[in-house]
């Protein structure tokens, strides 16, 4: 680049006063600039890798998807597709199998804020007021975020199986005949939830931590000073500080929270039993990859990203007035 | 207004070992500094008297008053954080009323106090703004009004002025110590500046390796020290600390170092020592006629303006003496140029070789 912008300095380059050659190399970048700013190809060449992935893996499957969910189709290549306009969601949408969903996600959801987003932060001062002495505790929180979900499933599920499960013998000692919790459509949802809660609870107190040694220590040494004690130091200063924490912990959660019980639903309920434990997520899997109803998956699907993109929304505008981000 | 007691205070962080039997009082209405090099144990002193560090050993008392088992918030003490420490999600008024509102004051009463507090560190325009919106020497304004506000028994201050350039921290030393003085509240100020130590003080206590080194006005500890560490961390440039040898031959004592001879006035006992001059000790002429002289070579002239500062070798046989005059007005001498400069003999200090004061100069 350089010798191109000698190059097309022309013959009357001269050195300039503090040394160098001024007029060249400004010359240089005008041309590089030229090139940049007026219908150059260089900064799409640089964006394009983004572009092609983002493209590719999310706007054309966000496209076809949409395209799909207005369509009949079997995911046979050989028959064609067959328009049916808005057929497909109202069929969706007027099924059990959706009402049923629909309902669990809220209680997943309902479920998630006081065990997954609120539980964690009373965790995270703890081990803070600890320092240095609470790290082997959070390794310990930690931990189950790293365990396969399919392995926690197979393991709860031993675990609380009625016949030959620990929890039977346990559930004896004090006298109690161990009920069949994922049989039990009442209960099996709350096997779920637990269990989800218990995989995250550390990871989400790893994020706390990280909010909480933002917070100078100094804040609350000043409190203690102005008269305060620990529960209104709690109040009238972690808490207003950790906002800005709480509400990507709330909003990443509830979004999380709708594919991760996929898992655990797909290994120890299937979603049942009678739709007990099924989400919008497993919804769309039924019916795109156990019915092979590709229409009513995509019409789920379409369905379920405006969910996700409202509730991202409302999050934003109503909680984010009560943040306070900058220290 | 706050008599306040350190008893053989100590405080140690598992084996290290940060106060050592800390002994102080301090009187009613007086400003006392601490200072000392960082890691002498000052803040910690402070700490302990706010009730942020449990001290291992020893009490505090306040108006006599046994308060080492005391909350912080129950001693009455307000305090100056380095950092300032001020909420950042409250506004300036809110943090101000903070301690007023935890009171549970009117409002009425909370708004006219704070207001008060505002107007008399000139912030009343700030009210509303949060901190992040201020300059360095408004959120300091508002630390101290953050502690006046509440009429405390005693005010503490931790380097209160270390984040602020220096024309504000000129403008800000003379504000504390004149609020100081007209609510003649009882103060504990921490500094590593051995000016704010020097023109704040009532009295000053020098610390270091966690021990107090010694305690008197100012001016006193400036112009006595008790040994080679205070006189060398007080003053800048730092005292001219020589070792040499005191030798005694015929009743007649002298220090004796490389490149150096001084006469000793009767009394000074033989061996090592260190013999402490102040740069501004020296001048140009003789003053009288039993002025030292000290002959050497100029390495460095550092002109200031009012004032200038030069460096001078003195070469002998057995090694070479380095020191630092201060001279009034301006002086242009070249490198390497010989130079002599005299000195009264009253402005010599003599340290034995232990680094405490010989007894002479006094």
């Amino acid at each position: 680049m350089v010798d191109t912008a000698l190059s097309n300095a022309g013959p009357d380059a001269r050195p300039h006063p503090r040394g160098g050659l001024q007029r060249p190399l400004a010359a240089g970048w005008a041309h590089l600039r030229g090139r940049a700013g007026t219908g150059s190809l260089v900064p799409w060449l640089y964006l394009a890798p983004t572009l092609v992935l983002l493209a590719v893996f999310t706007y054309w499957p966000l496209i076809h998807t949409a395209y799909l969910s207005l369509v009949e189709w079997n995911l046979n290549p050989g028959q064609p597709a067959r328009f049916v306009g808005l057929d497909n969601y109202s069929r969706v949408a007027g099924s059990n199998l959706f009402q049923a969903a629909l309902g669990n996600t809220l209680v997943y959801l309902a479920a998630s804020i006081p065990l997954k987003v609120l539980l964690p932060i009373p965790i995270a001062v703890f081990l803070w007021s600890l320092g240095s002495k609470g790290h082997i505790y959070r390794a310990v929180l930690f931990l189950p975020t790293l365990i396969s979900f399919v392995v926690v499933g197979v393991a709860v599920m031993w675990i609380l199986n009625p016949i030959f499960g620990y929890a039977k013998q346990y559930a004896a000692m004090i006298g109690i005949r161990m009920p069949n919790l994922m049989a039990d459509p009442d209960t099996a949802i709350w096997v779920i939830i637990v269990v989800s809660s218990w995989k995250v609870l550390g990871f989400n107190v790893l994020l706390y931590l990280a909010g909480l040694a933002s917070i100078n220590r100094d804040y609350i040494e000043a409190m203690r000073m102005d008269g305060a004690g620990d529960g209104t130091i709690f109040t009238r200063l972690i808490w207003p500080l950790l906002t800005p924490t709480l509400m990507f912990v709330l909003i990443s959660t509830l979004i999380f929270t709708m594919q991760q019980v996929f898992t655990p639903i797909d290994l120890m309920t299937q979603g049942g039993p009678s739709n007990s434990t099924t989400n919008l997520f497993y919804m769309v899997y039924q019916y795109s990859f156990v019915t092979f109803d590709v229409g009513g998956g995509a019409a789920g699907t379409v369905m379920l990203f405006l969910l996700l993109m409202v509730m991202a929304l409302v999050q934003l505008r109503l909680i984010d007035r009560r943040v306070q981000y900058k220290q | 207004m706050a008599f306040i007691q350190f008893d053989r205070v100590s405080k140690s962080f598992g084996a290290t070992r940060v106060v050592l039997d800390f002994s102080l009082e301090i009187a009613e209405g007086e400003f006392v500094v601490l200072v000392g090099p960082s890691g002498c144990g000052k803040t910690t002193s402070l700490r302990m008297l706010a009730g942020l560090e449990q001290p291992t050993s020893g009490r505090i008392l306040i108006d006599g008053v046994d308060v080492t088992q005391v909350p912080s918030k129950e001693r009455g003490l307000a305090m100056v954080f380095q950092s300032y420490a001020l909420y950042p999600h409250m506004s300036v008024a809110e943090n101000i009323g903070f301690a007023l509102s935890l009171q549970r004051l009117p409002k009425a009463e909370i708004e006219q106090r704070v207001a008060a507090a505002a107007d008399r560190l000139d912030i009343g325009h700030l009210l509303s703004r949060k901190p992040r919106e201020l300059s360095g020497g408004q959120r300091q304004r508002v630390a101290v009004a953050r502690s006046i506000v509440r009429e405390p028994r005693a005010f503490l201050f931790d380097e209160p002025l270390s984040n602020l350039d220096a024309k504000l921290r000129h403008s800000a030393r003379v504000e504390i110590r004149t609020l100081q003085r007209q609510l003649g509240i009882t103060t504990l100020y921490v500094t590593h500046d051995q000016v704010e130590a020097m023109t704040m003080a009532d009295r000053i206590v020098v610390m270091d390796g966690g021990a107090i080194r010694q305690v008197g006005t100012p001016m006193d500890v400036y112009r006595n020290p008790n040994s080679v560490f205070v006189a060398s961390f007080l003053g800048a440039p730092p005292t001219n600390c020589i070792d040499g040898e005191v030798t005694v031959s015929d009743g007649a004592a002298r220090f004796v170092a490389p490149a150096l001879s001084v006469p000793l006035p009767s009394g000074a006992r033989p061996g090592r020592g260190t013999l402490g001059i102040r740069p501004e000790s020296f001048s140009l002429s003789q003053q009288s006629g039993e002025d030292i002289r000290l002959e050497g070579r100029v390495r460095f002239v550092e002109a200031l303006g009012a004032e200038t500062l030069i460096d001078v070798a003195m070469e002998g046989q057995d090694g070479a003496a380095y020191l630092t005059a201060r001279l009034p007005g301006q002086h242009d001498f070249a490198q390497g140029r010989p130079i002599g400069l005299f000195a009264a003999p009253a402005s010599l200090r003599l340290f034995d070789a232990d680094g405490n004061h010989a007894g002479m100069g006094r």
